[in-house]
């Protein structure tokens, strides 16, 4: 679809900001033309959901909107897929997160890879070529074990025994190579969270719950921890809110760093909002007239780490980007025809990022193209200059090791920008920002957009244009193979055949299929053949992960159920347990059961709650039961109750240990 | 007849039987208090009345069930002073008038820092066997103000981690520690992963420890928790997932305990009290801004000062910063005037930011300043005339002060006598102590008695020892002669103590501060002296800091002034032949200066029976001049004044007009009725509080001419710590130099910040009644005597058990919520 715009402005940001904001559709990508104007409150993004390959794939798309005249133009541009594996029912208690693909995330192409490779090559390589049909790589599998901390260790072994006794130039490149390769995932992983936060702090129609937003973010905050991967599901709220909170600490202590040294070196704060309300990046500018009157004031850049500009020259003769604003006595900015208007002509110096550890990074210097780029650089050298070319660990001399906990103590105190990964983060926050911001005029994120690029280490990066035209092609690839017999659905069948393989394995068997997985670089999987019978196996254990979540969850953090909780659906949950599919629970879930049971006074909750440890089959059920039965204020009538449960399991013979098995058969009838 | 006589006789036993019943018979024998940093009323109300989407009940269900359905709640309590932690914790945990009256406080005369924040020198002399106690205790200690939870004896009571800590227990910091490890290594990872919560350790081992004390130990009486969590977070985090999920665990710790004190044997004459100190200014949409006060003072602009604080500029992002002893930091001033290079000893600025929406500042004394510019003067070697005109104006400025500074020394010379014999006495008795306890002993507390007293004798002679030192310098400058100063022949340091402030500046000082040389130099007047009007650099600081402006004005909901107005002392001698006769007081007043000349003094009036009455009067243009004497206009209540009742849609003046109501004396309770759910609340109340000084009988402990005398010295070092300037920040403002608060910050005398909480439940003996919400106002100085009036310690009129008496405790100034205390009272409002 081709729009026409009649406003010269508009006109000129459609052809200009066409590589980030105008999508011209393409494939199923829809950009509607709404003859009405825009309400205010226009959503930022637009959740799209599907059946396809007995899941559910859920695309969000960001909106922007555009005023020309009376017309509202509202355009879309698709930023991720999630797929959810539903077992091609209605029940969402059997529903599993499974993929996630950032629909800008690309495997790299050849010369990329190539340029990877090259040690201190700290650049882009071009572009990937935007073509092929293939569907795009998954940026993370939800629902598979973390691998992380195996690789790690894999990884280490490998690199002690064979790559540290090749020659530096072979042993960099590898190092090299696989440091690209970590960071561009890591980067990607970045700016799916990044836009998460947006997507769930605006105001939306919601096709994701909470829970499942919670739980991809926890995921994908994990990827990166060495033992995030075996994180238990009930834990996934707690680290969510636990970091998301940690943000926003660094983020609000960031803007008022930048605007107390903005206010005290003369120059002008303007926070950036990202369409969900927060101020992530700020910009610093200077007044024209300011610095053409000069200034006598010694500045100090600490945390501003930009040059001078009272006594910069290039300023006083500024053709670069200018923008004139308008502020009232009070100094607020207004429009041009408020009564008390004064006129300034702002000189953008840069900006920063707000979510940083410690101080606001910058990302990009108007001044100073390499400014930020060495700043990024500046670890990257270090740790290539030791790891990779003298092979030096932290723990390999304690004379670098002195001097490098020296460095990074004090480089942290002091809130040295030197951190990657929070640098990471701002540049794809900032990547969003252009993208999805209205607010900023057209040229100004051109400018952003351009400097953005050049500041960027990793040859395996494309440039936001180009990833917008892949976001495009991805995503009618996904669409296409979603859609095709062998395409996701023989994957989620696959998918299932392992999962049933988990389920019908010990540990041995899954340790030693694992290592042939591993041997084999993922090629061999672990299969069960697609039946009824497995596919109701996979359906009951599925279920009961959800209910023992919601069990645990409840245990964790309730005092009293009936006060502090949501009864009905913990009923629901103890009711599974209680039935055939509870067998299986864990430990973990008995010990939970038994503590629900003494925090309640519902006489329902509790008769589930002994029901459930009955029929849980594993020794530490029928020890939380015999603990309740031999407590002493418990009443008559649950020890009488908890016996009969003893009871019957002993003679069921469940599980138990020989100990409780003794016990219990002394119990009186 | 007989029968008569064994009638009455068995009447008058059943009488004192029943009468001694009645005084047994406390409802309350059992108290659980959470202490709860910043945690204001209104917010809690909010969450509870909210429903949680995932479990369908309040986001606080248990604040809900124990407090809002099981027991009471005023939603009007409030902090009385600046809403801060020092003051409001000593108000609430005392029941007295305050005595610690900020964050930190400097004595004038020696610099010692009073740091009441300050944990880790405190453990860390804990550890070395230096002290016993948190510094706030030991200064009650000083003037014998009891707690309230040293009614109960050692063996009897739990105290938790707290700014008024009293004594320590290295158990629960060890136990805590160790309850880091959940039992397992599955949960020890995911917990490792999130974040071990080391911030919490001894708050999570406090609350284990009290629910073990509820449910198994049944001789404790009183114990208490206290939990800053809310309050961190709020400072840091603006935005609500944060703030409720910090407050959900607060609720879920009140579940516990409300859970396990109805389980308990006591349960039912156990009460539960939740209790906050201040309220908190924090916005979802806004960020709190900074402005730096320390940065304005030390400027040229501001009296280019070094500057004190308790805490280095920007901690967080020095290496420095790590060092956590420090007692004091001074922030040098590149532009002083005269003191370049003498930070270490000569800083002329202390200023006490925390709390972060006010800050305090103690200036040197102005004519010290010109003293000091003098001797430096002729030290350098001026030329006559110059220099008979500079030992002129230098004898001149003793001459007018020598009147005042031969008394203070002669009075504090009688003082530090009688505390010299004192402390020998006390230094005897504790050389005496034993070195070693047994379990029995330390089981009583008796280890930290002793340690106790020996820390406080080594407190005293460290004021002994400063004090005289400071006296040493007053007398050497108090005797100097002119042909010794025009010889040259003297040490600045023998004449003036580095670190002394001295005298608190008047108004006419402070409006008239002194900081240097004019740039023209010194000049001689027509009195053969140095021109005092033309010699010096000045500033006028009620117009420096009024006059504040920012240029980055960018959030919404907040202006580019960051100052609001200031708050000074007027004595009341100054003001004498000034008021009316209908205003005449001789209590001090406190003026308010706010922006375009807007002020108000308020005028405080003691009855006998110390019944307070308080008059707002609008004024503008209030100067002193050099002699002394105030003159100001007095205006008609309008718009745009301090404190703005006059234009508050809120203020409840009855139906009679604002001007009207403004115009006459009104009681305290006529007053916070009145003004208490406007903009700033109980904001006259809280600056009176805050400004005048609460002068205490002589402890038990110290009697006779010496203990009078101890007494005097202990209430001089009080005023000598109070500040001379009270800054108010604007709405959304705050003062924090250590660091950065936007998340939100308190302090101020706003509502939103002064509003606390106060909720109480208890068991089926305790009468307490259940779903009340008090719709009357009270503040803080009503707490524990409403406690201490439900465990039968203290009479309806707040006067105290003979046991009590004995104790040290005074009759109780605040008003019990007898809506709680006494059920029956027909005034009751239940929801």
């Amino acid at each position: 679809m081709i729009r026409i715009c009649a406003n010269p402005r508009k006109l000129f940001a459609y052809l200009a900001g066409s590589v980030f904001v105008c999508i011209v559709s393409a494939g199923t990508v829809s950009a509607q033309v709404i003859g009405q104007p825009a309400e205010n409150s226009e959503p930022a993004f637009r959740t799209d959901s599907k059946m396809v390959a007995g899941g559910e794939m859920v695309t969000i798309f960001s909106r922007n909107v555009a005023k020309d005249g009376g017309l509202t133009i509202v355009s879309e541009t698709p930023l991720f897929s999630i797929f959810k594996d539903t077992l091609d029912d209605n029940d969402p208690a059997n529903d599993r997160l499974r993929y996630i693909w950032l629909l800008t995330y690309t495997e790299p192409g050849f010369w990329q890879k190539a340029a990877s490779a090259v040690p201190f090559f700290y650049t882009r390589a071009g572009n990937k070529k935007v073509s092929g049909s293939g569907p795009p790589p998954p940026l993370i599998d939800l629902n598979r074990p973390n691998p992380s901390i195996w690789n790690q260790v894999f990884w280490i072994a490998f690199k002690r025994i064979i790559v540290n006794d090749l020659s530096i130039a072979p042993r960099s490149s590898i190092l090299q190579y696989r440091q690209n390769g970590s960071d561009h995932k890591k980067a990607a992983i970045a700016s799916a969270l990044a836009l998460l936060t947006v997507y769930q702090d605006a105001e939306n129609e919601r096709i994701l719950s909470d829970q499942d937003l919670s739980d991809i973010q926890a995921k994908l905050m994990l990827d990166n921890k060495p033992f995030g991967g075996r994180m238990q599901s009930e834990n996934f709220s707690r680290l969510v809110k636990k970091e998301t909170a940690l943000t926003r600490d660094y983020r609000g202590h960031n803007w008022e760093l930048l605007r107390q040294h903005a206010e005290a070196q003369g120059l002008i704060f303007d926070p950036i909002e990202m369409p969900d309300g927060s101020a992530t990046h700020a910009i610093l500018w200077a007044d024209r007239e300011e610095i053409n009157a000069g200034s006598s004031k010694k500045f100090d850049g600490r945390f501003l780490n930009i040059r001078d500009p009272w006594t910069d020259p290039s300023l006083k003769d500024w053709d670069g980007y200018l923008e004139t604003r308008w502020y009232d006595d009070q100094d607020r900015e207004v429009e041009h025809d408020h009564p008390k208007a004064r006129a300034k002509t702002l000189i953008p110096l840069a900006v920063y990022g707000l979510d940083n550890p410690k101080i606001p990074v910058i990302l990009i210097d108007f001044r100073n193209n390499k400014n930020p780029k060495f700043r990024e650089m500046s670890r990257r050298v270090l740790n290539d200059v030791t790891g990779n070319v003298l092979s030096l660990s932290k723990f390999s001399s304690v004379p670098y090791f002195l001097g490098r906990f020296l460095l990074d103590f004090t480089t942290s105190r002091r809130g040295t920008d030197f951190n990657q990964e929070s640098r990471r983060r701002s540049y794809a926050q900032l990547k969003t920002l252009i993208a999805l911001d209205d607010s900023l005029s057209v040229p100004l994120r051109g400018e952003m957009a351009k400097r953005v690029e050049s500041s960027t280490l990793n040859p395996r990066q494309n440039d936001l244009d180009v990833e917008l035209q892949i976001a495009r092609l991805q995503y009618r690839n996904l669409m296409l193979y979603a859609d095709r017999p062998d395409g996701l659905a023989k994957r989620i069948r696959n998918d299932r055949r392992e999962e049933m393989a988990r389920l019908k394995s010990g540990t041995a068997s899954r340790t030693f299929h694992s290592l042939i997985s591993f041997l084999t670089f993922g090629n061999y999987k672990q299969r069960r053949n697609y039946n009824s019978a497995n596919i109701a196996m996979i359906d009951v254990s599925r279920r009961l992960q959800y209910h023992e979540r919601i069990v645990r969850e409840t245990a964790a953090r309730s005092v009293r159920p009936e006060i502090d909780s949501n009864v009905a659906q913990l009923r629901e949950s103890l009711d599974f347990i209680a039935s055939d599919g509870g067998s299986k629970a864990a430990a973990k879930t008995a010990k939970a059961i038994a503590s629900i049971f003494m925090a309640t006074r519902l006489p329902d909750l509790r008769e589930r709650a002994l029901a459930g440890l009955y029929r849980i089959n594993n020794p530490e059920a029928k020890s939380q039961l015999l603990a309740i039965y031999s407590t002493p204020d418990i009443d008559d009538h649950w020890r009488v109750e908890t016996a009969r449960y003893l009871r019957r399991a002993r003679t069921e013979g469940l599980k138990m240990s020989e100990h409780d098995s003794r016990i219990i058969a002394g119990l009186l009838p | 007849m007989k029968f008569f006589r064994t009638f009455n006789l068995l009447l008058l036993i059943f009488f004192c039987l029943v009468s001694a019943a009645e005084g047994l018979g406390q409802p309350v024998k059992r108290i659980v208090i959470v202490k709860i940093d910043g945690l204001p009323s209104y917010y809690v109300d909010k969450f509870v009345k909210e429903i949680d989407p995932s479990t369908g009940r309040s986001m606080l269900p248990w604040i809900e069930h124990v407090f809002y359905k099981n027991g009471s709640r005023v939603p009007n309590f409030y902090t009385r002073g600046y809403s801060i932690s020092g003051p409001a914790w000593g108000v609430l945990d005392t029941g007295q008038h305050m005595q610690v009256k900020g964050n930190v406080e400097y004595d004038r005369y020696t610099l010692h820092p009073y740091d009441y924040l300050n944990f880790f020198p405190y453990y860390l002399n804990y550890a070395f066997k230096q002290n016993a106690d948190m510094p706030a205790v030991e200064v009650l200690d000083q003037l014998g103000v009891p707690l309230i939870s040293d009614i109960f004896p050692y063996e009897r009571r739990y105290k938790s981690h707290q700014l008024y800590q009293r004594g320590n227990n290295w158990e629960v910091l060890a136990k805590g520690f160790v309850k880091h490890y959940p039992g397992n290594i599955s949960d020890f990872l995911d917990e490792w992963t999130i974040g071990l919560p080391f911030r919490k350790t001894t708050t999570n081992q406090n609350a284990h420890d009290i629910l073990r004390i509820v449910t198994r130990e049944h001789n404790v009486d009183y114990m208490d928790y206290y939990d800053v969590s809310f309050d961190h977070v709020s400072h840091h985090n603006n935005d609500r997932p944060s703030r409720i999920n910090t407050l959900k665990e607060i609720d879920r710790v009140i579940g516990q305990f409300w859970t396990a004190i109805e389980t308990s044997k006591r349960g039912p004459e156990t009460a539960l009290v939740l209790i906050s100190d201040h309220g908190f200014n924090s916005d979802e949409e806004t960020y709190s801004q900074g402005f730096n006060i320390v940065r304005l003072l030390a400027g040229a602009e501001g009296g280019a000062h070094h500057t004190v604080t308790k805490r280095r500029l920007l901690l967080e992002y020095s290496v420095k910063g790590i060092y956590p002893l420090t007692p004091l930091i001074r922030t040098v001033s590149k532009d002083s005037r005269y003191l370049s290079g003498q930070s270490q000893d000569y800083p002329t600025a202390l200023v006490d930011f925390d709390g972060n929406e006010r800050s305090t500042v103690h200036l040197r004394n102005s004519d010290l300043n010109k003293l000091h510019i003098l001797l430096q003067q002729i030290k350098k070697g001026l030329r006559e005339p110059m220099l008979s005109a500079a030992a002129a104006s230098v004898m001149d400025l003793i001459g007018r002060h020598r009147s005042k500074w031969e008394s203070v020394s002669a009075e504090m010379k009688e003082e530090l006598a009688a505390l010299d014999r004192w402390t020998a006495a006390r230094a005897a008795k504790v050389d005496k102590n034993p070195k070693k306890f047994s379990p029995e002993q330390i089981a009583m507390g008796m280890d930290k008695q002793a340690r106790r007293e020996f820390a406080q004798v080594a407190l005293d002679r460290r004021m002994l020892a400063d004090n005289r030192a400071y006296l040493r310098s007053l007398d050497s400058l108090l005797s100097l002669k002119p042909d010794t100063l025009k010889a040259g022949k003297f040490n600045i340091r023998d004449l003036i103590h580095p670190g002394a402030m001295g005298e608190h500046n008047s108004i006419h000082q402070l409006q008239n501060y002194a900081f240097g040389v004019a740039p023209t130099g010194l000049v001689i007047g027509g009195d053969g002296m140095i021109d005092d009007e033309r010699s010096f650099e000045r500033v006028d600081y009620f117009d420096l800091l009024i006059s504040q402006r920012v240029r980055n004005n960018v959030q919404e909901k907040i202006g580019n002034r960051p100052i609001d107005f200031t708050i000074a002392r007027v004595p009341a001698r100054e003001l004498e032949g000034v008021l009316s006769s209908e205003n005449a007081t001789d209590q001090d007043a406190v003026w308010l200066a706010g922006p375009e000349g807007k002020q108000a003094l308020l005028l405080t009036r003691i009855s006998p029976n110390g019944e307070r009455s308080y008059r707002y009067l609008t004024i503008s243009s209030l100067r002193q001049n050099r002699h002394g004497k105030i003159e100001f206009d007095v205006l008609e209540p309008r718009e745009g004044h301090p404190l703005r009742y006059f234009e508050d849609l809120q203020f409840d003046t009855g139906g009679e007009s604002p001007a009207d109501w403004l115009g006459r004396w009104h009681t305290e309770i006529e007053w916070l009725n009145a003004v208490h759910r406007t903009l700033y609340s109980n904001a006259l109340m809280s600056i009176v509080e805050q400004t005048l000084h609460h002068p205490l009988p002589p402890p038990a402990h110290a009697v006779g001419t010496d203990g009078v005398l101890i007494q005097r010295f202990r209430q001089r070092q009080r005023d000598m710590s109070e500040p001379e300037i009270g800054i108010l920040a604007n709405y959304h403002w705050n003062f924090d130099v250590r660091g950065f608060n936007p998340g939100g910050n308190h302090g101020s005398f706003f509502r939103v910040s002064s509003n606390s909480t106060f909720m109480i439940a208890g068991g089926d003996r305790t009468g307490i009644p259940r779903g009340l919400a008090v719709a009357a106002p009270y503040d803080s100085l009503s707490f524990a005597p409403t406690v201490l009036n439900l465990m039968g310690f203290i009479d309806d009129r707040g006067v105290p058990t003979r046991d009590l008496k004995g104790m040290g405790f005074q009759p109780m100034p605040g008003r019990i919520v007898t809506e709680i205390a006494k059920p029956s009272n027909p005034s009751l409002s239940r929801r």
